[in-house]
């Protein structure tokens, strides 16, 4: 009876758990750009997450997206405050602000805190999770039936005169299949 | 219905004993939460408090509450650059608190008392910056309690813990702690 009692319960706890156990949490992070951009001349970075070994080992067994943050240095080279943005889209090719705002080409993911004219701002993992707008962009780009891993990040300011040089990593939280 | 069906088991354990309380005992433990197969936290310490109602000499089940203060992992970003510098992502907290069940020698006799060991309860992880995350967890494991003669047990168990969540995957410890009951003895 005990014996009985023993096993029955090991089964049902194995039974009420399984299928569940060959999974685990990871983080990884990429870079989002690292360069100069003004009004006259917009950066553009193009991610393939594809040259990411953590992304190429992980990316058919991502079973979700738990978290994203993007830690980035931005120096302000004008005197006017800015806020830089962060777009990211399937189109290579845009080239003005008119055309990186259109909705239609790209998606705002990133907005910043003020960065003061002439002046830097750094800022960490942990605050970057509140200047994410659109996280969703960013997971169909990582996860999903036509997700590539490929896509161009553009970054602007939101003053009609810009000129900043920023450096940007995404990190992003997923739980996967072991 | 896996739920049901395990809180109906520790029920029905309960019943077909009922009225042949053997033993009743309070107590407290500390040890280690150790997250498994996790890179967004590594081990820390482990408190709680438990109690449980011995039915005959081989069946026993109880209360838990346990609190885990996880450690933090650190993170390098812009390597090999100026700017690089290393993060800190805090590991958080963990709380659980449940119901268990016991099998074997848990009545609180003097001598090692071995038992094999089940729970069912909530889990609940807080981090910074992050949403919390609230599941059902299971755990199971063995343990052994020394009781002295004057009532007081030393207790030590390893259970492994894993709360499903809601994507398919879990959230994985294994836990370990020592402690000390004191036993009422009733019927002894």
């Amino acid at each position: 009876m005990r014996t009985i009692t023993c096993i029955s319960l090991v089964v049902l706890l194995a039974a009420c758990v399984g299928g569940c156990l060959t999974t685990g949490q990871i983080k990884l992070h990429d870079s989002f750009g690292d360069g100069v951009t003004h009004n006259g001349d917009i950066y553009t970075y193009h991610v393939d997450l594809n040259t990411n070994s953590d992304y190429v080992d992980n990316k058919d067994k991502i079973l979700s997206i738990d978290a994203i943050s993007i830690v980035a240095v931005i120096k302000n080279n004008l005197q006017t405050d800015l806020q830089a943005e962060i777009y990211i889209s399937e189109n290579k090719e845009l080239e003005t602000v008119e055309e990186i705002t259109d909705p239609k080409n790209a998606t705002l993911v990133f907005v910043s805190p003020t960065v003061p004219g002439n002046g830097q701002l750094d800022i960490s993992w942990a605050d970057g999770f509140a200047h994410i707008v659109d996280e969703q962009a960013i997971i169909d780009q990582i996860i999903g039936d036509t997700a590539d891993g490929m896509f161009t990040v553009y970054a602007i300011g939101n003053t009609t005169n810009f000129d900043f040089a920023y450096k940007a990593e995404v990190v992003v939280l997923l739980t996967v299949e072991l | 219905m896996r739920i049901y069906a395990l809180a109906a088991l520790i029920v029905l354990l309960t019943a077909t004993t009922a009225g042949a309380v053997v033993d009743i005992s309070i107590g407290a433990f500390g040890g280690m939460d150790i997250p498994t197969a996790n890179d967004l936290a590594t081990s820390g310490p482990l408190y709680g408090i438990q109690g449980k109602v011995g039915f005959t000499q081989f069946i026993a089940v109880g209360v838990f509450y346990r609190a885990s203060s996880y450690g933090d992992v650190e993170e390098t970003f812009f390597e090999g650059e100026p700017e690089e510098h290393t993060a800190t992502i805090p590991g958080g907290d963990g709380t659980s608190f449940g119901a268990d069940v016991y099998l074997g020698r848990i009545s609180g006799m003097p001598g090692a008392n071995f038992y094999l060991y089940g729970s069912i309860g909530s889990y609940k992880w807080t981090r910074d910056n992050l949403a919390d995350v609230s599941e059902l967890a299971y755990g199971m494991g063995l343990g052994v309690e020394v009781v002295l003669p004057f009532k007081l047990g030393i207790e030590g168990r390893g259970v492994f813990q894993v709360a499903p969540t809601e994507n398919d995957g879990s959230l994985k410890s294994f836990i370990w702690f020592i402690g000390a009951n004191y036993h009422f003895g009733l019927g002894n």
